[in-house]
């Protein structure tokens, strides 16, 4: 038997028909998920506000950083049920169904614990171009490994985390992918608003001079809106592609190539 | 390769237990989750599965998920005030 080696385009074709399939819980992160990006919004305009008085506010940002946390735990909880959404329609081929719900607890708070471990990095590491690079990495591979958590405890699911990390070249293959992918998201969503504006223009005769100052890249709120549109739209995509990179990456230790090995030797003992 | 299997010798091999990579008759094989598994390997399984409602792992895990969440925000507003005082 021949092992394929594990390429960044098969991982991504998969992808393809994983989110294909079980499309409809896509709903579910996209939902979880806009809470979140609101609050870091609306944290972000008020440190912009602020300025360099920013420091003098700790009291009010803090309150402002822990309803983005409490969002923050939801839409994990958003992406966990989509990655097992994922994860179940890869291994039967067909639309997952209602025990998507059923997201084994201890895999959960595993998950909350390196996720938020990636956040962290994240913010501690913003003002650095390399560190958000290694914490969306991690991130991704936080979310691929989630379900294989099945023993509470610090160690296990960063021990999961580093034996992945040997799939360092398709993780780093996602980065430039997704990268380019929001932008993409970005400039089709911004030309979605300034189409509908046009056709306002031209057909309902309706004024929008108000509508056209809000929806101007002159106005920082509807940058930010689009920047957040073009993350929720491609997130879905993001987790299906890590939680099938980890699981063709494992696929040899879960011996589903050894079934097929072991099938092939059967067949050969028959002759 | 061994075609029978390692624990009756008589009988032809019908699987490969995934943990132990030992051939197994159709009895002794046990289709569990998409996988094959020995009555050996499925028995300490089963075993290390009793052993995951440890209160410690549960304890520590939980503590450090809210630890890190916790640190998270302040971190947030750290580099939320660094970044601004910076433009």
């Amino acid at each position: 038997m021949t092992r394929a080696p594990l390429s960044t385009t098969s991982v991504l074709d998969e992808t393809v028909n994983v989110v294909a399939r079980a499309a409809p819980w896509a709903a579910v992160v996209v939902a979880t998920s806009l809470p979140y990006r609101f609050m870091q919004i609306l944290f972000i305009e008020r440190v912009a506000e602020l300025g360099s008085n920013a420091t003098h506010y700790g009291r009010a940002l803090g309150e402002l950083a822990n309803i983005a946390i409490l969002a923050f735990i939801v839409s994990r909880w958003g992406r966990a049920v989509w990655a097992r959404a994922c994860r179940l329609s890869e291994a039967d081929g067909a639309r997952p169904g209602r025990e998507v719900w059923r997201v084994p607890f201890v895999a959960f708070v595993s998950y909350l614990f390196v996720a938020a471990i990636a956040e962290l990095l994240y913010y501690a590491t913003a003002i650095t171009f390399i560190g958000p690079i290694f914490a969306l990495m991690f991130a991704g591979l936080a979310i691929g490994t989630f379900e294989l958590n099945t023993r509470p405890g610090l160690a296990p699911p960063l021990r999961l985390i580093a034996h992945y990390s040997r799939t360092s070249k398709q993780l780093a293959a996602f980065l430039f992918v997704f990268f380019v992918a929001t932008l993409i998201a970005f400039i089709n969503i911004a030309t979605a608003f300034n189409a509908g504006q046009w056709l306002v223009h031209a057909f309902a005769n309706v004024s929008l001079a108000r509508w056209d100052v809000l929806l101007s890249f002159t106005n920082r709120h509807y940058i930010f809106l689009l920047v957040a549109g073009a993350v929720a739209t491609v997130e879905p995509f993001w987790i299906a592609a890590h939680v099938v990179l980890v699981r063709r990456a494992g696929v040899a230790e879960t011996g589903e190539d050894l079934r097929v090995w072991f099938r092939e030797l059967q067949s050969r003992w028959a002759r | 390769m061994q075609r029978h299997c390692i624990h009756h010798p008589q009988r032809l091999a019908f699987a490969v237990c995934m943990t132990c990579r030992n051939t197994v008759c159709q009895s002794c094989a046990t289709h569990w989750d998409g996988i094959y598994y020995c009555t050996t390997c499925l028995a300490a399984r089963r075993t290390a599965s009793k052993e995951r409602g440890s209160v410690a792992g549960w304890l520590t895990l939980g503590a450090g998920a809210a630890v890190t969440l916790w640190l998270s925000a302040r971190v947030m507003v750290w580099a939320g005030a660094l970044i601004a005082g910076l433009f």
